[in-house]
C-alpha cells in the first residue's frame, strides 16, 4: 500500500516517514502549482537524498499547464529528474508525456488532470498509454471510484485527505482585487487567506502564486469510512493533502488511516478529529454526493 | 490557396442556429440533448440537428455538435449510436474532450471531424501533438493564450487551431473549476454550471476581513472582445475564429456574426491592421448586442483588475430588438413585423439584416391586425405592418439605440 504526501520541508520527512507515509511529492519552483510550497532544484536535491535514506519513494510535480516558452524549462526538469534518480513523475499537461515518453519514461508518469478522470473508460484510455498510473477525479463518488478501480487494468491513485482543489486560474486574483480597492497588502504567496461567499460561512483557502491563482474547498476531505470500501475493490495509492494543516494535525489525520485499518471503527476515528479538529471541516467530500444537478 | 478563415457562431436552438447562417456564419456549433455542456440553452434532439444540417449546406455552411462533457460511467450509454446519428445527418464535427468520445468516434463515425474542446486547456505544441495522435483534427485552444501564443501555435502546429474571440470568459482554466459542483452540486463539466466564479465573497488574512465591504472580492471576467485582433488571426493561419454564446438571443446573434462578418470580409479584402475609424465602427457594432462589459481577455496581457466586474454583473445594452421582419411588400413599401418589444409611431429605428447594413428610418405608420391604425406596439409576438420606405427581407431585425 502507498500513502503519499507532499514535501513541506527537510525537518518533517522522518515524521512522515514514522506515520505510514511511503511517497513524498516535490514541486520545483516554477514548474509545479497547487502545493504546499514549490522547492528549489538544491533543495529538492537535498530532500530526494534524505528521502533515499529513509526509504520513502520521492516523485516530482509537474503539474503546471504549459506554453511553449516553458518546455525548454521542462526538459532542463526531466534532464535533472533522470540525474537524481525519481520515482513518479506528476503531471496535468500531455507535453509533460510527450516529453517524458520520448525519453522512454512512461511508466514514470503520474496523470493527474484533477477533474478529468471520471469514467472507467477514459481513466483505461491514459493507463493504456504505459503510465505509471491515473489519479482519478476527486468529484467522483464512492461507488464510481470502486467501479472504476476494479474495472481497469493499471494502477489508480485515490486522494483520500485534504482542502481540495477546487479551481485554479492564470490570472493574479487577488493583486487584481487590491488593485481594484486600493489597497498595497502584497497578498502573493500567502497561505492563510480565506474566500467566505457573502451569503454562506465556509472559508475556501485561496493562495496566488506565480501560476495563477488556486482556490480550495471550505472542507477537509477525511476518507476514513471510505478506505476499507476502496480497498476492498483493489485500491492500493492513497494521497493525503497536507496543504494548510499544522504537522500535528496532519500527522493524527494521518494516524486515523492507519487506525481504521487496524480495525478501529471509521465513524469514530472521524468524530474523534472533527471535534479536536472543528476548524477543519473534516468531509466526505463528494464519496456519497453526486454533482449531476441542473437548473430547471 | 490559403484556406478562408471560419467564423463559427453559437446557437442554443434551430432558429438560433438559422440566423446565425443567415447573418454570415461559415459553421455553427450546437448541443444536443446529450453529451453536451450547456444543459440550459435549449438543446436539439436529432430532428432539429439534421434539419440545421439542411439549412446550413443551403448556405454553405457547417455544423458541429458539442459532445463535450467529461462523462461519468453512467453518461457513456448509447454514445457510440448517438456518434453515428450524428454522421448519418450530415454533421461536419464534433467538440469533445473525453478521449473515450474521441476514439469512439474515430472509430465508429468517421465521417465526422473531431474538435478538441477548449475544457483540455491546450496551450502549447507538444499537447496538440499527443490529442493529433487520438485522432483529432483541429484544436480548440485555451482562453489563457496570448496572441503571441495564438500566434506560434496556428503557424506551426500539425492541427488546425480554433480560438475564442468573442463572449463570456471561465475566469478558471475551463474543464478545472469546480466552484459549481462545490456550492451547488451542479456539475459545471457537464452543463451544470452556475456560474459560482460571478457571485460575492469575502476575503479574509486569518481572522481579518481585507474585503472592501461595499466592493466585495469576485472571480467575474469581464466578457471577450477581440476584433481588433481579427488581421493578426487571420495572418497567423487560425483555422476558426469562434464565438460564445449558446444561451445567447438571436438578436445578439444576429448582431455579432453579422459584424464579425463584415469585418472579416474587409480584412480579407483589405489585409492590414485597422484604422483608428474602423475600430471606431465595429466597436459602435458590436455594442449594439447585449454583452457584460468587454476586455481583450489575455490577447495582449493577463487581465487584471480593468478585467474584472467587481460590482454589477448585467449586461451593457445600448440597442434594443424590436421586431423581425417576416415579409415585405415593394408596392406597399410596408414590412410584416413580428413584435418583440415596445416601440411608439414616430420613433427612429434601424434595420439590419444578412445584406442590409444598418438602415434608419421613421416609424410614421404602424398598421395592426385588425387593419387599425396605431399609435405604440406593446404586445410580443404581435404582428404588425409597418412602413419602410426601402426594401427590406424576411429575416431582418428592427432596432432602437437607447438615449445613454
Amino acid at each position: 500500500m502507498e500513502w503519499i504526501t507532499y514535501y513541506t520541508g527537510m525537518q518533517d520527512l522522518k515524521d512522515y516517514k514514522q506515520h505510514g507515509i511511503t511517497t513524498i511529492l516535490l514541486a520545483p519552483e516554477s514548474l509545479a502549482s497547487r502545493v504546499p510550497q514549490l522547492n528549489s532544484w538544491e533543495e529538492i536535491e537535498t530532500a530526494v537524498s534524505l528521502c533515499r535514506r529513509l526509504g520513502l519513494q520521492a516523485g516530482i510535480m509537474l503539474n503546471r499547464i504549459y506554453f511553449d516558452e516553458d518546455l525548454e524549462k521542462l526538459e532542463e526538469a526531466l534532464d535533472r529528474i533522470e540525474a537524481l534518480g525519481i520515482n513518479r513523475i506528476d503531471y496535468t499537461d500531455p507535453a509533460v508525456y510527450m516529453r517524458a515518453k520520448a525519453r522512454g519514461w512512461q511508466s514514470l508518469c503520474f496523470y493527474n488532470p484533477d477533474t478529468l478522470m471520471c469514467n472507467t473508460r477514459d481513466v483505461q484510455f491514459y493507463l493504456d498509454l504505459g503510465l505509471g498510473g491515473v489519479i482519478l477525479s476527486k468529484e467522483i463518488t464512492l461507488m464510481e471510484m470502486q467501479k472504476i478501480i476494479a474495472s481497469v487494468h493499471g494502477k489508480t491513485e485515490l486522494i483520500l485527505f485534504g482542502h481540495l482543489v477546487m479551481a485554479y486560474s492564470k490570472r493574479a486574483l487577488l493583486s487584481a482585487y487590491q488593485a481594484e480597492i486600493q489597497s498595497d497588502r502584497d497578498l502573493s504567496g500567502k497561505q492563510d487567506l480565506v474566500l467566505i461567499e457573502t451569503t454562506r460561512q465556509g472559508r475556501m483557502p485561496i493562495v496566488e502564486d506565480a501560476a495563477g491563482t488556486t482556490i480550495y474547498t471550505d472542507y477537509t476531505l477525511a476518507a476514513y469510512a471510505e478506505l476499507k470500501p476502496l480497498i476492498a475493490s483493489g485500491a492500493e495509492r492513497f494521497r493525503l493533502d497536507n496543504h494548510f494543516l499544522k504537522k500535528e494535525e496532519f500527522l493524527d489525520c494521518l494516524d486515523g488511516f492507519h487506525q481504521v485499518l487496524a480495525g478501529q471503527p471509521a465513524k469514530k476515528v472521524m468524530e474523534e478529529r472533527q471535534a479536536r479538529y472543528p476548524h477543519l471541516a473534516l468531509s466526505s467530500g463528494y464519496m456519497h454526493q453526486k454533482t449531476n444537478l441542473v437548473k430547471e | 490557396m490559403k484556406k478562408k478563415i471560419e467564423l463559427l457562431a453559437p446557437a442554443g436552438d434551430l432558429e438560433r442556429a438559422k440566423v446565425a447562417i443567415r447573418y454570415g456564419a461559415d459553421a455553427v456549433y450546437l448541443g444536443g440533448k446529450r453529451f453536451s455542456l450547456r444543459s440550459r440553452s435549449s438543446n436539439f434532439d436529432l430532428k432539429d440537428i439534421r434539419e440545421a444540417v439542411r439549412f446550413a449546406r443551403q448556405y454553405h455552411s457547417a455544423i458541429h455538435v458539442t459532445v463535450n462533457l467529461i462523462p461519468h460511467d453512467e453518461d457513456l450509454e448509447g454514445l457510440r449510436e448517438y456518434l453515428m446519428d450524428l454522421q448519418e445527418a450530415g454533421v461536419t464535427a464534433i467538440i469533445a474532450a473525453s478521449p473515450t468520445i474521441i476514439t469512439e468516434a474515430r472509430r465508429w463515425a468517421p465521417g465526422l471531424q473531431v474538435h478538441l474542446s477548449t475544457q483540455m486547456s491546450s496551450t502549447n505544441l507538444e499537447c496538440i501533438r499527443f490529442y493529433q495522435q487520438m485522432g483529432v483534427s483541429r484544436v480548440v485552444l485555451a482562453r489563457e493564450c496570448s496572441l503571441e501564443q495564438i500566434r506560434y501555435l496556428a503557424q506551426n502546429s500539425p492541427l488546425e487551431i480554433e480560438t475564442f474571440i468573442h463572449g463570456g470568459m471561465c475566469v478558471n482554466y475551463s474543464g478545472r473549476c469546480t466552484l459549481s459542483n462545490a456550492m451547488t452540486w451542479r456539475d459545471a463539466n457537464r452543463g451544470g454550471c452556475a456560474q459560482s466564479c460571478r457571485w460575492k465573497y469575502h476575503l479574509l488574512e486569518k481572522d481579518e476581513r481585507i474585503s472592501d465591504a461595499d466592493r466585495p472580492f469576485s472571480m467575474s471576467s469581464k466578457d471577450l472582445l477581440a476584433f481588433r485582433y481579427i488581421p493578426e488571426m487571420i495572418a497567423a493561419n487560425v483555422a476558426s475564429l469562434k464565438i460564445e454564446g449558446r444561451m445567447k438571443s438571436a438578436y445578439y446573434i444576429a448582431t455579432v456574426v453579422k459584424t464579425y462578418r463584415m469585418l472579416i470580409d474587409e480584412v480579407l479584402q483589405h489585409p492590414g491592421p485597422l484604422s483608428a475609424q474602423q475600430i471606431a465602427y465595429y466597436e459602435k457594432e458590436f455594442a449594439k448586442a447585449e454583452n457584460r462589459p468587454t476586455c481583450t481577455g489575455f490577447l495582449d496581457h493577463i487581465p487584471d483588475h480593468r478585467d474584472h466586474l467587481y460590482g454589477v454583473n448585467g449586461s451593457g445594452v445600448t440597442h434594443d430588438f424590436l421586431g423581425l421582419v417576416l415579409d415585405y411588400d415593394e408596392g406597399a413599401q410596408q414590412a410584416v413585423l413580428q413584435v418583440r418589444n415596445h416601440f411608439r409611431k414616430g420613433e427612429r429605428l434601424e434595420v439590419f439584416g444578412p445584406t442590409l447594413v444598418n438602415q434608419q428610418f421613421l416609424a410614421d405608420e404602424i398598421i395592426n391586425e385588425a387593419g387599425e391604425q396605431i399609435e405604440v406596439c406593446n404586445k410580443p409576438m404581435e404582428t404588425v405592418r409597418i412602413r419602410i420606405p426601402f426594401a427590406v427581407s424576411a429575416g431582418d431585425m428592427i432596432r432602437r439605440g437607447q438615449a445613454r
